[in-house]
């Protein structure tokens, strides 16, 4: 698969094929994608081609369905095959964090909502995880919004600083992989363009893998794009080129609206 | 081109419209060249006025397309071949304006001209000059309707030949301008006329670099 550095991928699917079924029928088809790092992936295609089923399989969030099955390849993430019974999915979920679509801060403070994953790990000094719900809330884009009322309820803030309240959390735990699903679906413009400006300051420090069904949005924030069809890895290139030039007969019908 | 139907039905319609004008815009430039032919050889003062007149229609062609070229990139926001249909179109636009430009030009030119300079056996190097870029119009306007980018590469190399023979059309009025003081000022137009040529056949060249990039994504060199 392409990509630009000659570094190694810190995501690299590889020939992977997975199943809701035990094997009946699979949901993914032999998908090779690989993620470099602190660079944003966009996943995208219509609706019920894989999009999340790839995207929770990074992390392990499939393995809380019984009759789910990886049947075929691998996924290695910093090199490591993730789903070999040494990598503990606990220890994996701590570096690669996910946001939902549905933005779900727990019914806790804003301040206990992101201290949650640190509490989680461990005793920790006060001091310690107040800066770190600092920094972490910094990095979001937050801090300025709730600096002062850190102890309200975080389900009194808007959906867009709901948002960032869930990414705050997300990278409280200094993950190094951030998945995201469509993370602003459920947001208006101006939340959503705080959202996309912050994925912009948090490739810096994050590798970021999104799926998302907006094709601007794609074309703003991500560095390549992967187009699913029907379970299989139809075209996966430089977002630029994927949108301006894609190789695809099927590529291009899909991202400019027409009838397949 | 992509030729599927888009799924929205007002984004095809659109298209479909940017496409027809910008084809109805070269029309008028076809007619208006071959009038310009025709003026010239048979000294047609006529004929130049109605080419200065239509110049008009050609300049408000160009502001309807840059309209809705901007329509179309603000409502749907095109990408694939149909954004660089959409952006082409803009540029294409505006060299077929320039084409109504330099045939105005011709035609005030024409207009200046001595009918005895008609005679002369060298003027049938400027006509020679005519045929080629109406060939090379005639590959623009259905490498447009048609789609095609190897109609618009039939229009490439017409861009050097033009060249060539304008260079040979000044060095021979040059030439007589120092032998005839009195027919200086004939010489002299047709010197602007075949140079007024030369630039339409490269702006016909400029649109058929951007019709093969419409169709190829291939960047002009
Ligand atoms: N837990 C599950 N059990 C069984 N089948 C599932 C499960 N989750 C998803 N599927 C099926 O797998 C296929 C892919 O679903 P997935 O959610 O990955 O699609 P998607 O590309 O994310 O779609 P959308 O854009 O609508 O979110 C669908 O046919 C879906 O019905
Ligand atoms: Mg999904």
């Amino acid at each position: 698969m392409e990509t630009s550095s000659e570094e190694r991928p810190i995501i690299e699917i590889d020939d992977f094929s997975f199943s809701y079924n035990r094997g009946e029928t699979d949901t993914l088809k032999n998908i090779s994608v690989s993620c470099p790092e602190k660079k944003v992936t966009a996943f995208i295609g219509p609706s019920g081609c894989g999009k999340s089923t790839l995207l929770r399989s990074l992390n392990r969030i499939n393995d809380l369905v019984d009759t789910a099955c990886i049947t075929n390849g691998q996924i290695r993430i910093m090199g490591q095959d993730i789903n070999t019974p040494e990598v503990d999915p606990i220890e994996l979920r701590k570096n690669v964090g996910m946001v939902f679509q549905k933005y779900n801060p727990f019914p806790k403070s804003i301040y206990d909502n992101v201290a949650y994953g640190l509490n989680l790990q461990g005793k920790q000094k006060q001091s310690d995880l107040d800066d770190a719900v600092e920094k972490s809330l910094r990095g979001a884009a937050l801090w300025d919004e709730v600096k002062d009322r850190l102890k309200d309820s975080a389900l009194g803030l808007s959906g867009g600083q709901q948002q960032r309240l869930c990414i705050a959390r997300t990278i409280a735990v200094n993950p190094k992989i951030i998945l995201m699903d469509e993370p602003c679906s459920a947001l208006d413009p101006i939340a959503t363009a705080h959202v996309e400006q912050l994925i912009n300051t948090l490739k810096q420090e994050y590798t970021i893998v999104i799926v998302t069904h907006s094709m601007q949005q794609a074309t703003r924030i991500s560095d390549n794009t992967a187009f699913f069809y029907l379970g299989e890895l139809i075209e996966f290139s430089p977002t630029k080129e994927l949108f301006s030039n894609p190789k695809n007969k099927r590529t291009e019908d899909y991202v400019s609206g027409r009838f397949g | 081109m992509n030729i599927n139907s888009h799924i929205l039905t007002p984004f095809n319609d659109d298209l479909k419209e940017l496409k027809e004008n910008l084809s109805s815009m070269l029309t008028l430039i076809e007619t208006s060249f071959n009038r310009a032919e025709e003026a010239f050889v048979n000294n047609d003062q006529a004929l130049c006025d109605s080419i200065i007149v239509s110049d008009e229609a050609i300049n408000n062609k160009e502001v309807v397309i840059d309209n809705l070229a901007m329509d179309i990139l603000l409502k749907y926001k095109p990408v694939a071949s149909d954004l660089r249909f959409v952006v082409s179109s803009i540029s294409i636009a505006k060299s077929i304006e320039r084409l109504g430009d330099h045939l105005c030009r011709i035609a005030k030119q024409i207009k200046k001209l001595d009918k005895s300079v008609l005679m002369a056996p060298d003027v049938e190097y400027i006509k020679d000059l005519f045929s080629l870029a109406k060939e090379q119009l005639a590959h623009t306007k259905e490498a447009i309707l048609t789609h095609d980018a190897s109609e618009a590469g039939e229009c490439l190399d017409g861009e050097e030949r033009a060249k060539e023979t304008s260079k040979q059309i000044s060095a021979i009025f040059v030439n007589l301008m120092s032998q005839d003081n009195e027919g200086i000022p004939n010489y002299l137009s047709l010197i602007f006329i075949a140079r007024s040529i030369q630039r339409f056949s490269k702006l016909c060249t400029n649109i058929a670099e951007d019709i093969i990039y419409i169709e190829t994504s291939k960047p002009n060199q």
